[in-house]
Parts: C-alpha cells; sequence; structure tokens
C-alpha cells in the first residue's frame, strides 16, 4: 500500500483577532515587540494544528504580507514598488524593485522591525523533522520582479540562494521547501544546486514539467511536488523521493471529499508504481477564509495515513 | 439641449462619514440605517454640487458598504466564510456561490429613487459586473465559470429592468446611465469572451439607456479596446492617473499613463457611433491633489488622440472612497476646473 503523506506550506490564513491586532500595529496602537508576540503566539497555535494533522509543514508566515516580501524589504538592492497582482487572483503583492542582490540588511533569525511589514524573525525556531523552511523560488521570484537590466537570472539566483543558505545555517534548519509560483521556461535548474545539496529540499513547481530537465541538479530531491497535468507525477518521481501531487483546491470554499481524493491519490501513485506519495494544495491556503482553511487541514488529514 | 462636451463625473464610491461607517453593519437594513444613508447621501451630493460636477453618480454610494458585498448581500445561494486577503492586512469578503444565484429584492433601487428626489443633475448608476462577480466569488455550485457568469448577468439584467421601471418617464431630458463596474475584466486574458458575452447579457433587450463600463489598475488594456466592437456600450471609463507622472507638460514622456489611447482611439474610429472615454485624471490612491495644470495637461494628451470633446468625459481613476472626504472634494474641485478651462479650447 502506498504511504500518502500531507503537505502544508506557505502563507496560512490569519485569525480574526490577529488580523484586528496587526491593523492595530499598523495604526500605531500596538509597538512592534508588542505585536510581534502576538504572530509568534499565533504561529505556535497554528503550528500545533499542522502537526497534528500529521504532515510536513512550514511556518505560517504570519508575518509575510507576501511570499517576497521579508526579502524585498530587507535585502541590499530590492526595494518594494507598486501592488501588482499575484497572478490572476485578487490578491496583490508589492512588485521587488531589484538593482543588485546584496546580504540581508538585519539578522532575519532575531527580532527586528522592518519597513512595510511586520516585525521579524522570519520564521519560528524548529527542530521537527517534518518542518521545512519556506522560501519563494528564486526563478518566479526573478519573473515576478522588476529586475534591472543587467541583473542576470544567474546572477539573481546565486544572489537568492546564497541568503536562503545563510537563514537556513543561522537557524540550524535542515529541510527547506522551494516554492514556484510560475511554470518554468527552460531555467538551468543547476542553478539550485548550491541549495539542494546542502538540505533536504522539496520543490513545489508549476504547471508541465514535460520540458523541464532536472538532471543538471545531479541528485535526487527529497521531492517534487508537481500540479496533475499529464505526465508530471512521472517526471516527479522520477526525479523525487517521495513526488507530491497538488490537488486540493485552495481557491474554492468547497471541501473535497477525503474518501474520493484518497482514490485519485492511491489510483496515481499505482499508475506510477510509488510506494509513497505527498498530497498537497494547488496552492498556499492564504486564499481561503481562516475557517474554511481549518476544515482543509481537517480533510487533509483523513487522506493522508 | 444638455451639455455634453467634458461632461464630469464621478465614478462610484466617496468616503463615507463616520457616523455612517461607523454603525453601517450595525444597523444596516433599519430605518435607521435609511435615515443615515440619506442624509450621507444628501451630504454627499452638496459637495459634488460645490465641486461643480455635472453627472452625480448615486451621490457617492452611501446605501452601499463596498462593491461586492453590497450585490451578493441581496443575493440567495451566498454564503460569507470570512474575510480574504487583498494585500497587506487588507481583507474583503468574498462570497461562497453554494447554490443557484437568486436576487432576494432589488439591489439599488432604493438609492436610486432617493437620488432622483434630491438631485437634477446627470445621474449614473455603478453596478457591479457579472464577470466581476463570478471572478471574486468561490464557485461551489455552478459546472463552470462560465455558468456562473451568465447566472450573474441574468440577475444584474433583471435589476437593470427595475431600475429603468424607477426612472420611468425620465429625469430631465436625460436617459438613465448605468455603469457595469468590471475591475476584474483583463485580469484572465484568455477570458475576454465571457467578459463581452456576459455584460451584453447584462444589458441585453434594454432600450433607451446609455450603458458604459468601468474597469482600472488592468494590467493590459488593450485586451479590452480589442474587444470594443463586441461590447454594446457606450463608453468606457477608466483608470489612468495611477500609471501616469506627476510632472506636468504634454510630452508622452511625462504622459505615459495616457499612452495607450492612441490605440484606443484607433479602433474606436472605426465604430459607428463612437464609444465616449472617461478619462480618468486624478488618482484615488495617493493624497497628493493634482493641480489644475497637471489635469489639463491630461486631458490635452488625450485630446490629441480623441478629438471630439463630446466623446470625452473626465473622472477620477476610481471611486474616492480611498480617500479623505476633504481631500476627495479638492480633487473633485480641481478635476472640474481643469474641465472648464480646457473647455472653450475645444
Amino acid at each position: 500500500m502506498t504511504e500518502i503523506k500531507g503537505l502544508i506550506y506557505g502563507t496560512y490564513p490569519k485569525s480574526d483577532e490577529l488580523r484586528i491586532k496587526i491593523g492595530r500595529w499598523e495604526r500605531g496602537a500596538l509597538k512592534g515587540a508588542e505585536i510581534e508576540r502576538e504572530i509568534s503566539a499565533e504561529k505556535k497555535l497554528k503550528t500545533d494544528l499542522f502537526i497534528s494533522t500529521g504532515s510536513d509543514y512550514t511556518d505560517p508566515l504570519f508575518n509575510w504580507y507576501d511570499i517576497f516580501r521579508p526579502f524585498t524589504c530587507a535585502t541590499e538592492g530590492i526595494s518594494p514598488g507598486p501592488l501588482t497582482r499575484y497572478k490572476e487572483t485578487n490578491t496583490f503583492y508589492r512588485l521587488p524593485e531589484v538593482d543588485h542582490v546584496g546580504r540581508m540588511k538585519i539578522n532575519p533569525s532575531e527580532f527586528n522591525e522592518i519597513e512595510e511589514n511586520p516585525p521579524l524573525p522570519m520564521f519560528q525556531k524548529n527542530s521537527d523533522p517534518k518542518y521545512f523552511a519556506f522560501f519563494p523560488s528564486p526563478f518566479s521570484f526573478f519573473k515576478m520582479s522588476k529586475i534591472k537590466e543587467d541583473v542576470t537570472l544567474e546572477k539573481f539566483t546565486a544572489g537568492m540562494i546564497s541568503i536562503y543558505s545563510d537563514i537556513m545555517k543561522s537557524y540550524g534548519f535542515k529541510n527547506t521547501l522551494l516554492f514556484e509560483s510560475l511554470p518554468y521556461q527552460g531555467e538551468d535548474m543547476s542553478l539550485l544546486s548550491p541549495l539542494i545539496e546542502k538540505f533536504k529540499t522539496i520543490l513545489v513547481t508549476e504547471g508541465n514539467l514535460k520540458f523541464v530537465d532536472f538532471t543538471p541538479i545531479g541528485k535526487k530531491l527529497y521531492s517534487i511536488a508537481a500540479t496533475s497535468e499529464d505526465r508530471n507525477l512521472e517526471i516527479a518521481s522520477k526525479h523525487s523521493i517521495v513526488p507530491g501531487i497538488r490537488i486540493i483546491d485552495s481557491h474554492n470554499t468547497k471541501i473535497e471529499d477525503p474518501k474520493t481524493v484518497k482514490e485519485t491519490v492511491n489510483e496515481e501513485a499505482e499508475k506510477a508504481g510509488l510506494d509513497s506519495i505527498y498530497v498537497t494544495f494547488n496552492d498556499y491556503l492564504d486564499f481561503l477564509p481562516f475557517s474554511i482553511a481549518a476544515k482543509k487541514l481537517e480533510m487533509i488529514k483523513g487522506v493522508i495515513n | 439641449m444638455p451639455e455634453r462636451k467634458f461632461i464630469t463625473q464621478e465614478i462610484g464610491s466617496f468616503r463615507k462619514p463616520d457616523y455612517l461607517s461607523r454603525r453601517f453593519h450595525q444597523i444596516q437594513g433599519t430605518e435607521e440605517f435609511t435615515k443615515l444613508a440619506e442624509k450621507a447621501t444628501l451630504e454627499t451630493l452638496g459637495l459634488f454640487d460645490q465641486a461643480g460636477l455635472m453627472n452625480v453618480g448615486v451621490g457617492g454610494e452611501m446605501f452601499r458598504w463596498e462593491m461586492y458585498e453590497h450585490l451578493a448581500n441581496s443575493l440567495e445561494g451566498i454564503e460569507f466564510y470570512g474575510l480574504v486577503r487583498s494585500f497587506d492586512n487588507k481583507y474583503y469578503k468574498k462570497g461562497s456561490v453554494v447554490s443557484n444565484i437568486k436576487r432576494k429584492s432589488s439591489f439599488h433601487g432604493e438609492e436610486l429613487e432617493f437620488i432622483m428626489d434630491n438631485t437634477e443633475k446627470r445621474i449614473k448608476v455603478p453596478i457591479t459586473g457579472p464577470y466581476t462577480m463570478m471572478d471574486w466569488s468561490f464557485n461551489e455550485a455552478y459546472k463552470s465559470r462560465e455558468d456562473l457568469a451568465m447566472a450573474y448577468a441574468d440577475i444584474i439584467n433583471q435589476e437593470i429592468k427595475d431600475l429603468k421601471k424607477i426612472w420611468g418617464g425620465g429625469h430631465g431630458e436625460e436617459k438613465l446611465e448605468i455603469q457595469i463596474d468590471e475591475p476584474a475584466a483583463t485580469t484572465h486574458p484568455s477570458e475576454m469572451d465571457l467578459v463581452v458575452d456576459s455584460v451584453n447579457r447584462s444589458i441585453e433587450g434594454i432600450q433607451d439607456t446609455e450603458f458604459s463600463i468601468h474597469v482600472c489598475y488592468s494590467r493590459d488594456y488593450r485586451l479590452l479596446y480589442d474587444r470594443i466592437p463586441d461590447l454594446k456600450l457606450h463608453g468606457l471609463n477608466l483608470e489612468y492617473a495611477n500609471r501616469d507622472t506627476m510632472m506636468v507638460g504634454v510630452s508622452d514622456e511625462a504622459r505615459i499613463g495616457y499612452d495607450d489611447i492612441a490605440y484606443f482611439s484607433e479602433i474606436n474610429e472605426e465604430q459607428y457611433p463612437r464609444k465616449f472615454l472617461g478619462l480618468g485624471v486624478t488618482d484615488v490612491h495617493i493624497n497628493e491633489i493634482e493641480s489644475v495644470q497637471l489635469i489639463r495637461d491630461r486631458i490635452e494628451y488625450a485630446m490629441a488622440f480623441i478629438e471630439n470633446p463630446t466623446n470625452v468625459r473626465i473622472n477620477p481613476d476610481c471611486g474616492l472612497r480611498t480617500r479623505s472626504r476633504e481631500i476627495g472634494y479638492q480633487k473633485l474641485k480641481n478635476m472640474v476646473e481643469a474641465r472648464d478651462q480646457v473647455y472653450g479650447e475645444y
């Protein structure tokens, strides 16, 4: 029987209470240290909830205004530009405007107040083997930014990977998850190798993997979690140890039937001849109301074994 | 004959006075709500009059909280499970369509009746469009996005027919003006057919009414311009100032935000009659009040392409609810003054 593992990643919706408190912090009624404490407390609660589902997971990122923001606001050479639509959603992010990629201006693992974003630390400390540190993939980051002409994808990726590695080291993390918002366009996957070589890595991918060449990475990733396009799972299984399938809808409030999801995942796993597989969401859960996200977690609990 | 050159207009919303916004949700549906919404509308109409606006819309949408929620609340078949992030720590209510949608009652009738009784000026009723309603809803019930958008279109069509009945013999010499608000119109380029079909369905079979569409913050207006021949509308009210510079002058560099009006005009030239363009000349996302000169320059730059002043309307980029009432008023006042200055030149 195939082992079905759950994966919860990315920004998670906030409770009304935390949203209101962050609103108060924005208006100056709460101090940075106070809101950081509130955020940490709610992160702890949600982390416990993620753990209770039996899934692998990332930080709920309540203090990330968007998936690029801590880097946009705290990296030398990058600054926040205008609000920009996130893909085809009705959610917006501040366009990263990249002059060059320097170092992070602060230590992201410590309390720090930065402009245009709630205070850091970026992540909670966590030594659970099921925990993965979330980072936006440099490829999507590059495509979703306004980049100065002389900053190539190679330079940008090298800079971001170096920052991510430093953060991993400063926290003592062993596992990471790179989130791809956009499909690949022929990028050289070996650019990610410096991170993948050092850390157990899940790559959450977007689009069809038919034309992606994973071989330059030189080793199998821990996981490639792919959308359900034709042959994606087969390709993911060739290049990763525990391939994943992104089939739970985080853009719809309808709660899937866990039995049906389980059957689908089992069928797919059987076709690809897999011993284990991740089941996960087609996007992070921040596109849903808080109450529905909780129900989706309850649902995933019923799928995994 | 009513004035047709450079009509100044509001797009829709204006900041509510505190006495209304603070208690809106607590008292909605009560007599007290109606009293306060009417009071706020009269005060806003007063501000619009003072600023010299020619078309006062519906007095700043004091009867509505927000463009999606107002319409969704008037329907059966929609559940609200909570807020969804728009950006940073800003959230909006996104409904879930859980069964076939049906109108419980008219959603703008009361507002229109009140406005008609309280202004002699031109009136324009903004209605959130079917495509945007669909795109901003979770769809649990309909087979496809197409089916849901068309269901919204049918509801909006019924609503406009009811508004027509209220309009009756008219308001002075003017036709009823309906502005279909479609901020989501160009967000999914592959769905432009659906935008066209659902907007057209919304206004199907309704005569003697002026229809426009309002779109804002589009990544590419060309997607919309390309469909002008297919949309059965009289005009477009669009946002431009937000993408423009604050430099005065009529050079291409200074007026970068208006550069695609040349493309609009190319397409519009083939239309008979030509569509009017409502020109967003003031940015609703900044407190800086654009000078009269800057607004003049924006109008003059656009006129180089459009030429006929009866095909140009002057408006803010979008609803001014994002600014304080004082700043909103100042922006409108400068807009009207700039319009008056260019009026004689065309």
